[in-house]
Order: C-alpha cells, then structure tokens, then sequence
C-alpha cells in the first residue's frame, strides 16, 4: 500500500514537473516581452530619459506635464471624437450590414467584401485613403466633375475635418469585422423566440428593439469592448494619413506618445502618455463590464 | 518542485528585466562603454601621428557595417561601395532607413555598442554635437589634414565639436529657388536681384494665374522653409542667437518676419498649404502651373524624375533679403557620415571616411548623384548648368554668406515643435502674436531642459 502510494506520488511530481515546462516557453516570451516592457515603460514614466544621457529620476514631472501640455489636451479631445464616432458610425453600420444581410442567399459574398479591409493593415489603409483626400485624390475630382467644387480642396488641413475624414477611413476597415460579430450574434437566437414573437402580434421593428437587441447584449459587449480599446489605440491610420499634423490638430494620445518619444526622444514623458492611456483603456473596459455585469 | 519553478520564472524575469534595463538605460551604458573604448584608445593610439599610422596599418576587417536614412541614393552608394571595395578590397553593408524617427533611435540606440553601425549619416551642428558630446563619435580630424585646403572650413565646422571634426560630408546643400524658365520667358521676367523685383515677379506671375511659389506644410516639417529664409537673410545675427537659445523669440526681427510672411500668404503667392512636396509641387512645376519653389538643392532629384533638365527648364537663384545693404545669404545644410566610436570594424571606417574625403571617392560620388562636391578638387563638367550654377554663385562665391539650416541651426526638441506653431500660422496668418508667444515658450522649455542635462 506504501509502495503504490509512493508511486502515485512520484507520478503526480512528474506529472508536476511536466506540467510546468510545458507552459514554461509560453510563460517566458510573456514574462520577457510583455511583462518586464511594461514594467520598464512605467519605470521610464518617472524618468527623463531620452536615448542619450543617463536616466535620471523625476518623480510625478512626466505626469505633472500632461496635464499641464495643451497638446495632449488636444490629443485628449481628439481621442474622444475617435471612441465616439468608432462606437456609433462601425458599430450601427455593422449591426445594420448583419440584420439585412443575414437571410440574403448572397451574404457570404457580401461577408468577404466587407470583411477585406480588415485584412489589410492600418497602413496600407492610410495609404488609400490619403490618396482619397488628396488635392489630386479621388474625392475632389468626383466633386469638382459633379459642379460641387470649383478647386480642389485640402481635406486633412483643418480640424476636425481632418479627424472625420480619417475616422471614415477606420469606419471602412472595421465595419466588417463588427457585421461579423454581430452575425455571429444574430445566428445564436432561436427562431422560435422569433416565431412566438411574431404570432404575440410583433411588428419587424418591435422585434428587433424588444427581441433581438437584448438578445444581441453578449455580442453588443464584446464588440463595444473591442471599439473601444481600438479607438484609443489607433496610430497607423492617422500616422500615415497626416502624422498628427497640421499644427498636432489631429494627434491622438497614441500619437502624441509616439511622437514625444520617438521624435522628440522624450522617452520618459512618451513613456507617462503611454502609462496613462493604458490606465484609460483599461479603466474604461473594466468599468463597462462592471456595468454590464451588474445589469445582468 | 512548485518552488523551484517560481524561483526559476522569477531568475528568468529578473535577467530578462535586467537586460532590457541595462540595454535601455542610454547614459548609463554610454559611460561604461565609453571607458572601455577610452581604454583600447589609449593603448592604440599614443599622438595623432600614430593614430594615422594605425588606421593605415591595422588590419581591415569587414563588411563594413553603414547605417543610412538615404537609401534612396543607391546608384551613389553603390558607385562609392564599389569604388572603395576595388581600392582595399571591402566590402559595404548597407541598412538603409526610410522613416527617419525609427532611423534615429535605431543609431541613437546602436552606437553605445558594438552591434550598431560603423558608420552611419547623421545630421550637422546640434545634432552631431549630441552624439559627440557624449563621447559616441570617432574623432576624424587627422583623416582631414592632407584634404583639409579642399573643404570650406565653415562646412567642416558644421560638424566639429570642441575643434574636432566628427564628419565627413555627405550632401553640402544649398536653399534656393527653383524657377520654370518657360514661363519666366513667357512673362518677360528676369532672375530677381532685390526683395522689390521678387515681389513684382510674383504680382505678374499671380496677374496672370500662374501660383508664384510652390509651398507646403504637409508631411508636418517644411513650414519652416520660408521662417528661415525671411529671418536669416535679413537678420542673421538674430537668427543664429534665437537659435542658440540666447534671445528671444518674442522680439522685433522675429515680428517683421511674420509680417512678411504674412505679406506673402495673404497676396496669394504661395500654392494651397496642403500640397505634397515631392508628388505634387514638382508636377505643378513642370505644367507652369507653379513658376517657382523654395528648397534645398537636393530637390532636382524631384525634377530628375519627371525629366526636368536643369538650365533648359528649370534655373535657380539665391532668394534676395528685403532690408536693403544685407549680403548675398544662403541657407545651407550639410550632412555628415560619421564613424562610430564603438565600431566593431573601425580601421575599416576610418579607412571608408579617407576613402571618402578623397578627390576620387568625391568624384565618383558626385558624378553619381550630380551633387556638387564640397571638395574643391572634384571637376565640375558633369554637372548639368543649374548645378553649375549653384556651385559658381553660392559656393565659388566669397563674398556669399552661408548660414545654416534651421533644422540643424537649433535643438532637435524644437525644431519639430516649432514647424507645428508655423502650421498654425501658415493656416491662420493673423495669429503671429499668438504664434510667437508659443515659440518662445517652446524655446525657453527647450534650452532649460537642455542646460540642465548638460550640467
């Protein structure tokens, strides 16, 4: 009896052992390209490094500074307009896009097409359409030909404009991904709730507002959550498409972030934006779970 | 067992954590480097004289390892590699860079070890001072003495820290406007050689519907273009201590600047702001839809695309100043090659810069590139007679006055910041006040944070 005892001992060690060097590799790449990064960018916060000269410990200075920096006010601002206009515009187009599409015989094509962009990177969208906005782009030769312009017109100059026309450039590349969430979304509800709604004497849109939206909550959190973290963090759009410019006009905090630290080589204050933004992103995710969770 | 693992993650994340630390930490590092190189420094090299006998006689070792933010000039690089490979037999790596943020930290990052370049192109005055002042840079002074007659010493002190030359130029690029030959004849008008016969040539050309001059602020860097120019040639003095953070942004000079500048704006002279640099102006330029654009020399690559012959359709002239008595000034940039102190192959670095700097290596390199040489001994023919041009009137000029570029003439935390406050004024010319005070806040910030690093 000691003996088996023993043995099961043994095995559950080895069993032990394994069990740790398999998510050993998983474990390391985390430990040494996500955790000790984040650990040194909130170190670098309280510091004024800046590539050259030594590091030296500032204290709150970085933070102090934000709130202080009239540009990262800017950025805050247009960070806003971003969550707002990525959480109504792709958000409702998608949903839309979903409920028309979902009985259509030809939806799996019209899936591919809206889902393309998002297989492109943010670049490469940046690219398209800046050329779009361009003086020499697409959009000011339809409207001068259709009378609307008498001279091309710089749309990336002004703000918000600047801001807007970017955000339908992101509003382009993620519609297709939150149509397909919320296909998902939609295929998960039983056609008998439907059916049973439609014999209580349910019109289509009292079906939709009473039905099928407290339905889609699940998939309507997953997608906001998704929006949200997006919209805070959009960089490559708006880095190809205006760099933050004209006069920052069109920064976002991501942006600002990276042009304090890679342009300005102010590490330590590009390092406190960074802190802060995640604060932000992660403040914001869990609060509106929280809520969510507490509704249900 | 369960122990032993939490001790080894926590081994692991501190080494790794460790690591990245020591790797990031900029200075600290440095120093340490630094004194290692010192070290090898002293052992190797007692005077100068054996210095240059040492990189003569050392051991070549390579491939030479050269960082660029010009990957573009490939058909020069290549010339010069091979030039250079035929002379000692080395070969040439080169990592090139388009994005010049990333190309900066990557040096930035890269020179404190062995594993970055050897050599690498850098920009002159403040920013090589950076580097120098942190003891990252290969002193190349005894490299110049058998050419130093051949190179203009103000270009050579472009990129000298402490009386020690640390680069070798690269490019030596004059600011001036380009103007469409075609519709200047077209007009009737000349080259202008005061501010009065600019402005007339402007109103003509404007009479006419014809834009004056190309100008942008796109791509968030050129709006300075025109601040430089205005400010520099009329009050250089002022420009130069407003540069070094010894006067104010908020004076006289800097006033009448902006309302010139403004001037100009307000009388339609300038293309729409939001014009691209390179795919739009050059365009404009050869339909005779833009006559004229201000900007380095190296802007004929531009025109060199479209197949825009300098001297047939396109001349030059230096921008003339609006206060009367003022010299003939010229903004010029210089950009230097540099060797890194920790080169892994640094006889074979200093061996390229001497390679270089030489009548051969700089005659291949412009007759590559069609850059004027700044070495007085490379023959000129090749050039085609815009070229010539500049290399005559601005560089073979003594009596010309180079001043440098903005973007090099001051520090680097605020030139960037500065072209943003220039876009608001270009997209609202009645804020000057308001622009003003905001540079001189930038400025005051700027030097503050750079003088205390320096203590």
């Amino acid at each position: 009896m000691e003996k088996e005892l023993a043995k099961v001992k043994r095995l559950g060690r080895v069993n032990g052992i394994s069990n740790y060097l398999y998510v050993m590799p998983a474990l390391i790449m985390v430990l040494v390209f996500l955790i000790a990064p984040v650990i040194f960018v909130i170190y670098a916060s309280f510091t004024d490094w800046d590539l050259l000269h030594p590091m030296n410990f500032v204290g709150l200075k970085n933070y102090i500074n934000i709130f202080k920096d009239p540009n990262l006010l800017v950025s805050t601002r247009n960070t806003l307009l971003w969550v707002v206009i990525i959480l109504l515009v792709p958000m409702l187009l998608g949903l839309i896009l979903a409920v028309f599409i979902k009985n259509v015989w030809f939806s799996n094509q019209i899936k591919s097409i809206f889902y393309i962009p998002l297989a492109m990177s943010g670049a490469g969208i940046g690219i398209i359409w800046n050329w779009i906005f361009s003086r020499t782009g697409l959009l000011n030769s339809v409207l001068i030909s259709l009378g609307v312009l008498v001279a091309p017109k710089s749309w990336l100059l002004s703000s918000p404009q600047n801001t807007l026309a970017m955000a339908v450039a992101a509003t382009w590349q993620v519609t297709g991904l939150n149509m397909i969430l919320f296909l998902m979304g939609l295929q998960d509800i039983q056609p008998e709730v439907l059916e049973a709604a439609k014999i209580d004497g349910a019109n289509e849109w009292k079906t939709f507002t009473k039905i099928i939206l407290p339905l889609l909550k699940p998939i309507t959190t997953v997608v906001i959550i998704l929006n949200i973290i997006g919209s805070f963090k959009i960089f490559d759009i708006i880095w190809v498409m205006t760099a933050g410019g004209p006069a920052r006009s069109s920064e976002t905090l991501a942006v600002s972030m990276y042009k304090e630290s890679f342009s300005l080589y102010r590490m330590g204050y590009g390092s406190a934006i960074a802190v802060l933004l995640s604060i932000i992103v992660f403040a914001v995710g869990i609060g509106y779970l929280r809520i969510v969770g507490r509704e249900k | 067992m369960r122990k032993f693992f939490i001790y080894l993650f926590i081994c692991i994340f501190v080494v790794s954590f460790g690591l990245m630390f020591s790797g990031c930490k900029g200075g600290e590092a440095v120093t340490e480097t630094t004194a290692q190189v010192e070290t090898t420094a002293v052992e190797t090299t007692v005077a100068p004289a054996t210095e240059e006998e040492t990189t003569t006689t050392e051991a070549l070792t390579g491939p030479l390892k050269l960082f660029t933010d010009k990957p573009g000039w490939q058909s020069g690089w290549d010339a010069v590699f091979a030039g250079f490979k035929e002379a000692t037999g080395v070969d040439v790596e080169m990592t090139g860079y388009t994005e010049i943020d990333t190309y900066t930290a990557a040096v930035k990052t890269g020179i404190p070890t062995a594993q970055g370049p050897d050599v690498f192109t850098w920009w002159s005055n403040y920013k090589i001072e950076d580097l120098a002042k942190e003891d990252l840079l290969e002193d190349l002074t005894p490299l110049f003495e058998p050419v130093k007659d051949k190179y203009n010493p103000g270009i050579l002190d472009s990129f000298s820290y402490e009386g020690k030359i640390y680069g070798a130029p690269v490019l030596v690029s004059s600011w001036i406007m380009f103007y469409n030959i075609p519709v200047f004849e077209k007009y009737g008008l000349s080259e202008p050689k005061t501010w009065d016969e600019l402005m007339n040539v402007c109103e003509t050309l404007k009479s006419n519907g014809v834009t004056p001059i190309g100008f942008t602020i796109g791509g968030g860097w050129t709006s300075f273009f025109w601040f430089q120019q205005i400010l520099a040639s009329n009050y250089s003095d002022a420009y130069y201590a407003i540069c070094r953070g010894e006067k104010s942004w908020n004076c006289d000079e800097i006033r009448k600047t902006f309302e010139i500048w403004k001037e100009m704006i307000d009388k339609g002279y300038f293309t729409d702001p939001g014009v691209d640099l390179g795919n739009d102006i050059p365009p404009m330029f050869a339909k005779g839809e833009v006559a004229m654009t201000y900007c380095g020399d190296w802007y004929t690559a531009y025109f060199d695309a479209i197949e825009l012959k300098g001297g047939e359709d396109y001349s030059i002239f230096v921008v003339p100043p609006f206060e009367q008595g003022r010299p003939k000034t010229v903004i010029y940039e210089a950009g230097p090659i540099c060797v890194s102190k920790n080169a892994q192959n640094k006889a074979t670095a200093k061996k390229f810069i001497e390679y270089w700097i030489s009548d051969e290596g700089q005659r291949i390199w412009s007759e590559a590139m069609q850059f004027v040489s700044p070495n007085s001994a490379v023959p000129k023919e090749h050039l085609d007679p815009a070229k010539q041009k500049i290399s005559t009137e601005i560089f073979g000029d003594p009596n010309a006055k180079l001043i440098v570029r903005f973007w090099e003439a001051t520090l680097e935390t605020i030139t960037l910041p500065a072209c943003a406050s220039f876009d608001k004024f270009v997209l609202d010319p009645d804020s000057a006040e308001a622009v003003i005070k905001e540079l001189d806040q930038l400025s005051t910030k700027a030097w503050e944070e750079y003088r205390a690093k320096q203590k």
